[in-house]
């Protein structure tokens, strides 16, 4: 029972919410283009590409704030070139995620040895700073949650609540919302939706940008090579889980976030690493066949509510 | 072709950009892997498993679903062949019929998760293939480095299997072995399988239009299900077919990556089973030339991915060539326009 508070304690929140932020910056970035009626699978790329680019810029500047700035250009570049070959070229989205995603991670190891002479890790030297927030330390939950932690954790956070008002509240976001509806009724409200999804799909870029730099500069200073390691997946999932919408994939994220704070935890209490490394990924399994229960069942009612009204009219 | 030359040219341009002289590196990843006999072996060893998984790809692929879950499936196969031939002693022959039968079940039942949750509950069959391949590729490593580890071994391997259960080599000097030969009739076989016969017609209907398909009567879900089951028992061959051909043993981490170079495969052979072998010919070459890189230049063998990668894009990128033709077009209605104005 000891054994079992030390494993949930409240020392696992701040974890959670930091392991969660990089799955939630993607995730947040990948709704994006969802809300567009883009499927974009190529959020591990975009997430890799950053995370080397700004820990090479912060390890050669010093500046790990110019590190944020390289690793958001170069993952928009990236999601840009994504963006030229998915909706200006017509080609299949899975495949030239897959394209990104291959290229990312070939493109980090050449560049990894050329600039730094090594296959796996270099330390950058600098790191984004930590926020304390003196007031609410020895608050419970709160200060557990949200005392320490890197500015990008509060980042996302305030994101999630832009996310929401883009999409909610502004032209911008009705329009994104409207192509992802129905392209055809949107092209002919005069609406460019190859304009829209691009514009979409750079944000998934500057977001994916931030996520890959939390992971290299972020709670560590430290690149490694791969070091996404299935991240951008995950946050895939997290969206579809949170189905597209800004506080759903929140949630979603600090699911995962939890998951992959526990499988720490477990590894050290003897269950094989194997099996606690499948956790996040059997969570997202089961996840996706909750939600797409979920809408298969509420489709099915909404279909027999129709054929109902249908023959009361009859 | 074109795209092949395209994608080199613009890697080309990459490599000068990073410092590098391009022509050598060129030289050792495409013609070096046909200087010696040895290395003649070295591209047919790698052909094997690069024209099953394109194989996988591609069954998959017709009925219009991804399985991007080619890597976990051959993991498994590939411990499932191992397990087979170091537990049943039976004669040569039973024993390989039995370990590739045995890795093809596995590969099937294992991407019939993914099958089921996208023809029954509509779950995106791109992400739970993903999210399946983390889950394979752990279980295969625990499984040899727990249960099934070899006694007196220091890495995470398996015992090796019976030495009658090895796939005979036929060239000498190199590793290459009569799995070629199995993997080119299994290409002809899903020829065979997609265009004679009616299970083959009801999944590329399925694959070209799944609403006409069912109005046809064809059960789409049932289609999905055999379509993934087909592309699993290739992709669990992989495996199998690597173990008892080249490793003679399961290890763990052991495939480069060849359930995604599978995709590549299949893209470059435009999905045709028949068009399958040149391509994985054409990426054996590569891959073998990228460990020559990786060995007797400075560049990463990972290039490889970075060329794998550009020619993807260009032959997926079908607007590619109508958006240039269009943009001359556009040019050339422009010209008479201002030579009359002047």
């Amino acid at each position: 029972m000891e054994d079992l508070f030390r494993l949930f304690g409240l020392n696992l929140l701040g974890p959670t919410l930091r392991l969660a932020t990089p799955i939630l910056l993607a995730g947040l970035g990948g709704l994006f283009t969802q809300q567009a009626g883009i499927l974009n699978i190529a959020l591990e790329g975009l997430m890799l590409m950053a995370a080397f680019a700004g820990a090479a810029t912060a390890y050669w500047t010093g500046d790990p704030w110019l590190g944020l700035l390289a690793g958001i250009l170069a993952s928009t570049l990236l999601a840009s070139v994504f963006g030229l070959f998915s909706i200006r070229l017509k080609a299949d989205l899975v495949v030239v995620g897959i394209a990104i995603n291959l290229f990312a991670a070939g493109a980090t190891v050449v560049l990894l040895q050329r600039f730094f002479n090594t296959k796996g890790s270099f330390a950058p030297g600098a790191r984004l700073p930590n926020v304390r927030i003196e007031a609410i330390q020895d608050v419970p939950v709160l200060g557990h949650l949200f005392g320490q932690q890197n500015i990008l954790v509060y980042f996302g956070l305030v994101l999630i609540a832009v996310a929401h008002v883009v999409l909610y509240r502004t032209p911008f976001g009705l329009r994104v919302r409207a192509v992802g509806e129905n392209p055809e009724a949107a092209e002919t409200a005069g609406i460019n939706v190859g304009r829209v999804q691009f514009v979409t799909v750079l944000i998934s870029g500057v977001l994916c940008g931030m996520a890959g730099v939390n992971l290299s500069l972020g709670y560590l200073s430290q690149y490694s090579s791969n070091m996404t390691s299935g991240r951008g997946f995950i946050a895939l999932a997290a969206q579809t889980f949170g189905a597209a919408t800004p506080v759903g994939t929140a949630l979603a994220s600090l699911f995962f976030g939890l998951a992959d704070a526990l499988s720490v935890r477990l590894q050290t209490r003897g269950l094989p690493s194997e099996f606690v490394l499948m956790i996040p990924y059997l969570a997202t399994i089961l996840a996706l066949v909750l939600v797409a229960r979920r809408r298969t069942l509420g489709g099915r009612r909404r279909a027999t509510t129709e054929a109902d009204q249908a023959e009361a009219r009859l | 072709m074109l795209s092949f030359l395209a994608a080199l040219v613009v890697s080309g341009v990459i490599l000068i950009l990073l410092g590098y002289n391009p022509l050598p590196i060129f030289e050792l990843l495409l013609i070096e892997p046909f200087r010696s006999l040895s290395n003649i072996g070295g591209v047919l060893e790698r052909m094997v498993p690069l024209l099953l998984a394109g194989l996988a790809v591609a069954a998959a692929f017709r009925a219009g679903v991804f399985n991007l879950g080619v890597e976990g499936q051959l993991y498994l196969g590939a411990f499932a062949a191992a397990w087979v031939g170091f537990t049943l002693a039976a004669p040569g022959p039973v024993q390989i019929v039995a370990a590739m039968a045995f890795s093809a079940l596995v590969g099937a039942l294992f991407a019939l998760i993914p099958g089921v949750l996208r023809a029954y509950f509509n779950a995106n069959e791109i992400v739970t293939t993903i999210m399946l391949n983390y889950v394979a590729i752990n279980l295969a490593s625990w499984l040899v480095t727990g249960p099934f580890k070899a006694p007196n071994v220091g890495s995470a391997d398996s015992e090796a299997i019976a030495a009658t259960a090895r796939l005979g080599r036929f060239l000498p000097v190199s590793r290459a072995h009569i799995g070629l030969f199995i993997a080119l009739a299994l290409a002809v076989g899903l020829y065979l399988l997609l265009y004679r016969t009616t299970i083959g017609y009801e999944l590329r209907m399925t694959g070209a239009n799944s609403r006409f398909a069912q109005y046809g009567g064809v059960s789409v879900p049932k289609t999905i299900l055999i379509a993934m089951l087909v592309s699993g028992c290739l992709g669990g061959l992989v495996g199998g077919v690597e173990v008892l051909g080249i490793q003679y043993r399961f290890r763990s981490g052991f495939s480069p990556g060849y359930g995604f170079d599978g995709i590549t495969v299949a893209l470059l052979a435009r999905v045709e089973p028949l068009a399958m072998p040149l391509a994985a010919l054409l990426f054996a070459v590569l891959r073998s030339g990228s460990s020559i890189v990786g060995v007797r230049s400075d560049v990463g063998r990972e290039v490889v991915d970075v060329l794998q990668s550009i020619i993807i894009l260009f032959v997926t990128a079908e607007g590619l060539w109508y958006f240039v033709r269009r943009r001359r077009a556009q040019r050339e209605n422009a010209a008479p326009q201002s030579s009359g104005g002047a």
